[in-house]
């Protein structure tokens, strides 16, 4: 028995230094492209190019469920970026609350009945589309209920233009962001079927007038916690991810994507959370099967800022989601694809790596844990393995901490005063002592759900989107 | 009167028979003797290089120190006069500020322009700032046009205060619809110079702002801004604006433009 | 059981180490920034009047002088960027001027110098810095540059740009644009966007490039050519109508439709029965822009096309062709039974009706009225048999 324990143990932490050392690859490689995105970034002229007319066209769809409070405020911001030719489509996905009387009234819509759209893709019944000649560039689709993959499909019919973004109704768009992301799609057109933007935490900054006036770190814990979280996954994963072309995820809290590709992938899938994971992973197989070179590229310097859930609440249902969605996934597409040659990269690296050390994690991680405590209560001399583990998972977690800050501090600069620097270090470090393990078992849960059949995602959506806990994230994977 | 004008009006004078530029330059200054004032002189002109020649005199009554430069335009001059505040700070010679002009830009009648540079000399202003003499100075303040500049880009309102107002206009900065809309309502313009990329309210809701107002005498409206696309350039026409330009632009043909839509 | 285990604790020290070196990096280059963010804001005080000076006297003859006194290297770098915010926003005079006295500042021949340096990134700079002093000299050696540039090397649009900024000719763009289009697919609205910022006179070189050999310029060359909108028509256009580039053969058309004199009555047969929808969705288009009634029942018969987006075209372009082309589509409705083709004038019958019903909100102009009425009227002649839907609409 304490041989068992203490092999498992042993395993855990290789299994420990293999995944951590994994990510810090994978962290060299954002270090590696660092320069070439800062430098392109500040040699870009973003404002002229913001009002130039060889930037292609963009249909921002905006699924909304009860959202009656900010949706007037965020509609209004998105119809102020800045950016030559683009739409704006509010998907209202039969919400229970005024969101769409307030919509109407704010911008004077009359319904159409009859506006012709493109049948691309199944979605719920249609009720009505509405639209002022006044603000051209805005359309509102009233349809049924039927969850956000089947809204933002919903909104692909009737988006005009080539390219769409998706954007959560309570996330906030800085007014460049897009003009960005732009950039990089038409540095490579042909290739490019995806691109995914920063994401960052608003709690605590000064917002005005839809827009982010002064960018100061939150004041509570768990906020501050996913800030540094998000930082930790965005900066340091997903630049290097992006960098071999093995994304796994652009955040459907804002994406962009060619419109024919998500088409011919049959669109975002509906009944799960996880679509967003979902339509990265079909557009790599479709391309890979087709033999197609693409692109999945990730633009940091296009800012969302988002309001990350403040109760543990909240914060556990969106984790349990997460976890849901993300097992759903691997068992979807990990049969077909993984360490299969056809998928290349992304089937022999990105997506094992996902399932060994995204999915299985939480197994891994309590199970490891367990066995080493179990062996030191039972030889109290070998106590040092236990700590060697604690150690190692410490260590390596603030080094990622540190070296993304580091990316940070190189190319971004956010946050400008010293103490921020001191506080994120600091939360680094506590993250490791009850943060990480309370989001291990939230996962955990969430697989539970999974295998318990509990996939209503109707009625998940209908509380949680209200509640802020459905980001459209789906995960801070790399 | 100030003994600078006999001091200088003979030296004025024949730059004007020969046609020569001649800048000027006025300080607050702290008394110095005649000793010094030359000491002070050869130490601006050993400064300065480019060998170009100085005149200094000191009104004791005023402590106002004048300084000539020979064929030296008002460009030149107000170049010089950073150099020469810098010197005097130096030895804690300034006590206000400064005042430039040149002949025969800034005005046809030397001795004219002299006297009333002296008397407007304005001795509570801060040391160490630099204003320039304006031909029509305080008179036709009333009657000049005024425009409100609305943009959020604070390179492009600094260049064209600055230079809209040599030009003698009366420029008013707006950093957003919301705060151009609230100074439209504080007072009337002659001209409105927007951007259409404006936070809080963008320049097509401005523009309808402005319709709506319904002020006696509309501002007329001029469009500067970065989109090049021809509907916004309809849209903008539509919506009242009487000139579209794009960045970059050329201030030269700017300003032309504002003239031809304020007279 | 010794062995994995040391080889952990091995893994620990090393973890620790590079965490200091890393903290410390950090550390060093956050004061770094801070030191740097302070003195510029220093700089910008102490040159405070100067810009003033450098702002009000951008058209008279004399050149800008120079900063005076002693100006250290890092002063010179934070001048020039205040200066290059003023040059990206000028053209003109303005702009000429504060060329010129970055020439006198020494600034060009500085990052001439650079462009050959050891480090990647200082070449980058220097290119970028080059092309915004638009200097002619450097863009031999920038061409060079981009040329070593590989295909996921994100400086070279960097030097592209520069390029684009500095060309002295037409030879220069058309070397830089053929690289850019070697190394990457489908960038020609990229390189027209970047040879906009070029001082030339793009007009003539794009007509030129239309007729080149290389189609990848000759699809520059058109979307150049859509944007500077020109007078004169260019003949080549009806050839690369023909094309066997696809992409070439529809912004030749997408051009071509745009002016009336380009296409007679055989042209516009042969694009409405092309064999590339895009083709047939923008004659159709330009048909109702252009209030070609003629061709009404072709139209018509257009509406009924596999292609969504054509069908879509047609019955828009019915509805702009006023009382004929609106009783086309009514005729659909009664000669079609339920398919794709009625469904589509159908939407766009109901959405015209809706349309009209709306603009007659408070007083009305008769003319608003007229126009209403006999659309309503011709649609009920068309489906008697559907008469309710007229009522529904109407109550």
């Amino acid at each position: 028995m304490r041989e068992f324990l203490l092999y498992y143990g042993m395993f855990a932490i290789y299994y420990v230094m293999a995944i951590n050392s994994l990510y810090f690859i994978i962290m060299l490689f954002s270090f590696k492209s660092i320069m070439g995105i800062l430098k392109s970034s500040i040699y870009s002229r973003f404002q002229a190019l913001s009002g130039s007319e060889h930037v292609p066209p963009i249909s921002i769809l905006v699924p909304a469920y009860n959202e009656e409070l900010t949706i007037i405020e965020n509609v209004r911001s998105l119809l102020a970026l800045n950016y030559p030719r683009y739409e704006v489509i509010v998907v209202n996905d039969g919400s229970k609350d005024d969101t769409l009387q307030v919509l109407i009234q704010e911008f004077s819509l009359t319904i159409s009945k009859h506006l012709p759209v493109q049948p691309l893709l199944h979605t719920s019944q249609v009720r009505g589309i509405y639209h002022n000649p006044d603000f051209p560039n805005l359309y509102l689709i009233d349809k049924e209920n039927g969850g956000k993959a089947d809204s933002l499909n919903a909104g692909i019919n009737l988006s005009h233009y080539p390219l769409i973004a998706s954007i959560d109704a309570d996330s906030l768009l800085e007014k460049d962001a897009l003009i960005r992301i732009a950039k990089v799609y038409m540095e490579n057109p042909e290739e490019t079927v995806a691109i995914g933007g920063d994401i960052r935490i608003a709690n605590g900054c000064k917002i005005e007038n839809g827009v982010v006036k002064e960018i100061r770190l939150p004041d509570k814990f768990l906020p501050m916690m996913q800030s540094v979280e998000y930082l930790k996954a965005f900066l340091g994963g997903r630049i290097g991810w992006s960098a071999i072309n093995g994304l796994i995820i652009v955040s459907g809290a804002f994406g962009v994507f060619r419109k024919d590709y998500v088409v011919k992938v049959g669109g975002y899938r509906e009944g799960y959370p996880g679509e967003d994971m979902n339509i990265i992973i079909k557009l790599h197989k479709y391309m890979l099967e087709n033999k197609l070179p693409y692109r999945v590229a990730f633009c940091p310097d296009a800012v969302c800022w988002t309001q990350a859930p403040d109760s543990l609440k909240i914060l556990g249902s969106q984790r349990r989601r997460w976890g849901r969605g993300n097992l759903k996934n691997m068992i979807e597409y990990g049969k077909h694809m993984v360490l299969r040659p056809k998928y290349k990269l992304f089937g022999m690296l990105t997506l094992p790596f996902n399932i060994l050390f995204e999915t299985l994690n939480p197994y891994f991680r309590i199970t490891g844990l367990l066995a080493l405590i179990g062996y030191t209560l039972l030889d109290m001399t070998n106590s040092h393995v236990l700590l060697i583990y604690g150690l190692l998972n410490v260590l390596y977690g603030v080094l990622l901490g540190i070296g993304s800050l580091l990316l940070e501090e190189i190319a971004f600069r956010r946050y400008p005063r010293f103490q921020d620097i001191v506080k994120m270090l600091f939360y680094t470090i506590l993250m490791f002592f009850g943060y990480r393990q309370i989001g291990v078992i939230w996962r955990f849960l969430g697989h539970i759900e999974y295998l318990r059949n509990n996939n209503s995602w109707g009625t998940m959506t209908r509380t949680s989107w209200q509640s802020k806990s459905n980001k459209n994230i789906s995960s801070l994977e790399a | 009167m100030s003994n600078l004008v006999p001091a200088f009006y003979e030296l004025l004078s024949k730059m004007e028979e020969r046609s020569v530029a001649c800048g000027v330059i006025l300080a607050a200054c702290k008394n110095v003797s005649a000793e010094s004032l030359e000491l002070v002189k050869r130490d601006m002109e050993a400064q300065l290089k480019d060998g170009l020649t100085l005149h200094a005199a000191y009104d004791k009554n005023k402590q106002i120190l004048g300084i000539l430069l020979e064929q030296k335009k008002l460009a030149d001059t107000h170049f010089y006069a950073l150099q020469i505040r810098d010197y005097m700070l130096s030895r804690k010679l300034l006590t206000g500020g400064m005042y430039i002009a040149s002949f025969p830009e800034s005005s046809r009648s030397t001795a004219q322009m002299l006297m009333r540079m002296i008397q407007e000399m304005k001795e509570q202003s801060e040391p160490g700032s630099i204003s320039v003499y304006e031909q029509h100075g305080n008179q036709r303040q009333q009657e000049q046009a005024s425009i409100l500049l609305v943009n959020p880009d604070e390179t492009v309102n600094e260049f064209l205060r600055i230079y809209l107002q040599r030009k003698g206009y009366q420029i008013t900065v707006a950093h957003d619809g919301g705060d151009g809309v609230e100074k439209l309502r504080q007072a009337a313009f002659d001209l409105v110079i927007t951007d259409l990329n404006l936070p809080v309210l963008n320049g097509y809701q401005l523009m309808e702002k402005i319709r709506h107002l319904g002020q006696e005498a509309m501002s007329k409206i001029m469009v500067l801004t970065d989109k090049k696309l021809e509907e916004d350039v309809q849209k903008s026409f539509a919506l009242g604006a009487s000139d579209y330009m794009t960045k970059p632009f050329s201030p030269v043909e700017l300003e032309a433009r504002v003239k031809r839509l304020i007279s | 059981m010794q062995t994995p285990l040391a080889t952990a604790i091995v893994f620990v020290y090393t973890l620790s180490g590079i965490t200091v070196l890393g903290l410390l990096a950090l550390f060093a280059l956050k004061l770094r920034n801070l030191s740097a963010e302070k003195q510029a804001r220093m700089c910008e005080e102490k040159y405070r009047d100067y810009f003033v000076y450098l702002q009000a006297y951008g058209e008279e003859e004399e050149r800008l002088k120079v900063p005076y006194g002693e100006v250290t290297q890092k002063e010179k770098q934070l001048i020039q960027k205040k200066l290059f915010e003023l040059m990206e926003r000028f053209t003109g005079v303005h702009r000429q001027k504060l060329i010129q006295l970055c020439e006198d500042m020494g600034l060009v021949a500085h990052d001439l110098e650079r462009l050959r340096s050891g480090w990647k990134w200082t070449r980058v700079d220097a290119a970028y810095n080059l092309g915004v002093m638009r200097s002619g000299q450097a863009a031999p050696d920038l061409l060079v540059l981009l040329q070593k540039s590989g295909v996921n090397d994100p400086s070279l649009f960097i030097f592209a740009r520069a390029i684009a900024k500095c060309a002295r000719d037409a030879e220069d763009l058309r070397q830089m644009a053929e690289y850019v289009v070697r190394m990457k697919k489908n960038v020609h609205q990229l390189i027209v966007d970047m040879i906009s910022d070029s001082q030339l006179d793009t007009t003539s070189f794009y007509t030129e490039w239309i007729r080149d050999k290389n189609p990848e310029l000759v699809k520059i060359g058109l979307i150049g050519f859509a944007v500077h909108a020109q007078l004169e028509l260019e003949p080549g256009l009806s050839r690369l109508a023909l094309s066997a580039d696809k992409e070439v053969r529809i912004k030749a058309v997408k051009l071509m439709c745009r002016d009336i004199r380009y296409l007679n009555d055989q042209t516009i047969k042969d694009f409405l029965n092309h064999k590339d929808w895009e083709i047939r969705a923008l004659i159709v288009k330009a048909i109702g822009a252009m209030q070609l009634a003629d061709y009404v029942p072709a139209l018509k018969k257009a509406v009924g096309d596999a292609n969504w987006w054509v069908r879509h075209h047609s019955a828009r372009s019915l509805t702009q062709l006023q009382a004929k082309g609106f009783s086309a589509l009514c005729d659909i409705l009664r000669e079609e039974g339920s398919n794709p083709k009625s469904e589509m004038a159908q939407q766009i019958i109901q959405e015209e009706l809706e349309k009209a019903e709306r603009s007659l909100g408070g007083e009305p102009s008769t003319e608003k009225l007229l126009d209403y009425n006999e659309k309503l009227h011709l649609y009920r002649k068309s489906c008697k048999k559907t008469i309710s839907t007229v009522q529904a609409m109407e109550g």
